[in-house]
């Protein structure tokens, strides 16, 4: 920590700024990620485009703990609000790439948990299936559970040989939310090793 | 990550001399201002965080307590630096009137030999 934080009306200022500056840059960056204009966004929220624009804006957003709420539910994050230390403090700004601000989506998360481990599609498909019959998956046959996901998912699923994830998320890139059970979905087998 | 740099002005520069000479707060919104910008590449240095002027210098926009700062500066010399050139504030206009000018000088100087007339920044994160 740097000597300038020795000076109270520098570190008052400093954390007031940094949450300023945090937010709007991360709004930006989540949203890029996402795909969404500042137009979307604000449609997703209920809101004017110009109040997120204003929200990009360190100099202008007025930030309410509601806004902030409502900016998570919109993306589909999670939200920490708490006190630190300075050092902590420091140490959450070490890393405020773009690349760093934009954290996944609920869903990007359980896509890319998926890609890591193909087999926890199986887990999940038995888990939903039995739920939907009133049943715990353990006491499910895996012969009525492939039998009656058959139709559906004859390969990708029960065959668990892989799964492709959508191009643009896998990349980390703009797909838009969705997309990542779309593709597992639909994914086939043998696509796994271009996904 | 772009590496911050700053004009030599007589010996010292630009940004340390001009940090001496501004209030605690307002050192600490360019202190956060540049530990965000300068950890985005160059496609994120946008509006509402910096703009481009003219002449390839640009400024980077912070506001404390209704003023608005600028801190001039431009892409440069070498690839993923940027060099801070001159600081001012702006109203309808910039104080001074001439800021543009003056950076704009001092980033043909830099052009024309960087060793003599640029320093690398050991502050806002930067080692």
């Amino acid at each position: 920590m740097n000597d300038e934080f020795k000076d109270r009306e520098y570190r008052d200022y400093f954390v007031e700024d940094n949450i300023r500056n945090g937010i709007a840059f991360q709004i930006r960056a989540i949203r890029k990620r996402q795909g969404l204009s500042q137009q979307e966004l604000a449609v997703k929220m209920d809101k004017a485009q110009n109040v997120i624009s204003r929200l990009e804006d360190p100099d202008y957003g007025k930030l309410t703990l509601k806004t902030l709420l409502s900016l998570a539910k919109a993306f589909d994050v999670g939200l920490l609000v708490k006190f630190v230390s300075f050092s902590e403090l420091m140490d959450s700004i070490r890393d405020v790439s773009e690349k760093a601000l934009a954290v996944p989506s609920f869903d990007e998360e359980v896509a890319q948990k998926f890609f890591d481990r193909p087999s926890l599609i199986e887990e999940f498909s038995a888990s939903k299936f039995a739920n939907s019959r009133g049943q715990s998956a353990e006491r499910i046959s895996a012969a009525s559970y492939r039998s009656a996901l058959a139709p559906n998912v004859p390969e990708a699923l029960s065959g668990m040989q892989g799964i492709a994830l959508h191009s643009g998320l896998a990349a980390g890139g703009n797909a838009p939310r969705g997309a990542a059970w779309a593709s597992i979905r639909m994914a086939n087998p043998s696509n796994r090793a271009n996904a | 990550m772009i590496v911050l740099k700053a004009f030599m002005d007589g010996g010292t520069d630009v940004v340390s001399l001009w940090n001496s000479q501004q209030r605690a707060k307002v050192r600490a919104a360019l202190a956060v201002k540049m530990t965000y910008l300068r950890q985005q590449n160059r496609e994120g240095w946008i509006r509402p965080h910096y703009d481009g002027l003219r002449d390839g210098v640009g400024e980077v926009r912070f506001k404390v307590e209704r003023i608005n700062y600028r801190a001039l500066g431009f892409f440069g010399p070498e690839r993923n630096e940027f060099t801070f050139c001159f600081f001012a504030t702006k109203t309808d206009e910039f104080d001074p009137r001439n800021a543009i000018d003056i950076a704009v000088e001092r980033k043909i100087l830099v052009e024309r030999d960087a060793l003599k007339h640029v320093a690398k920044l050991t502050i806002w994160g930067q080692v």
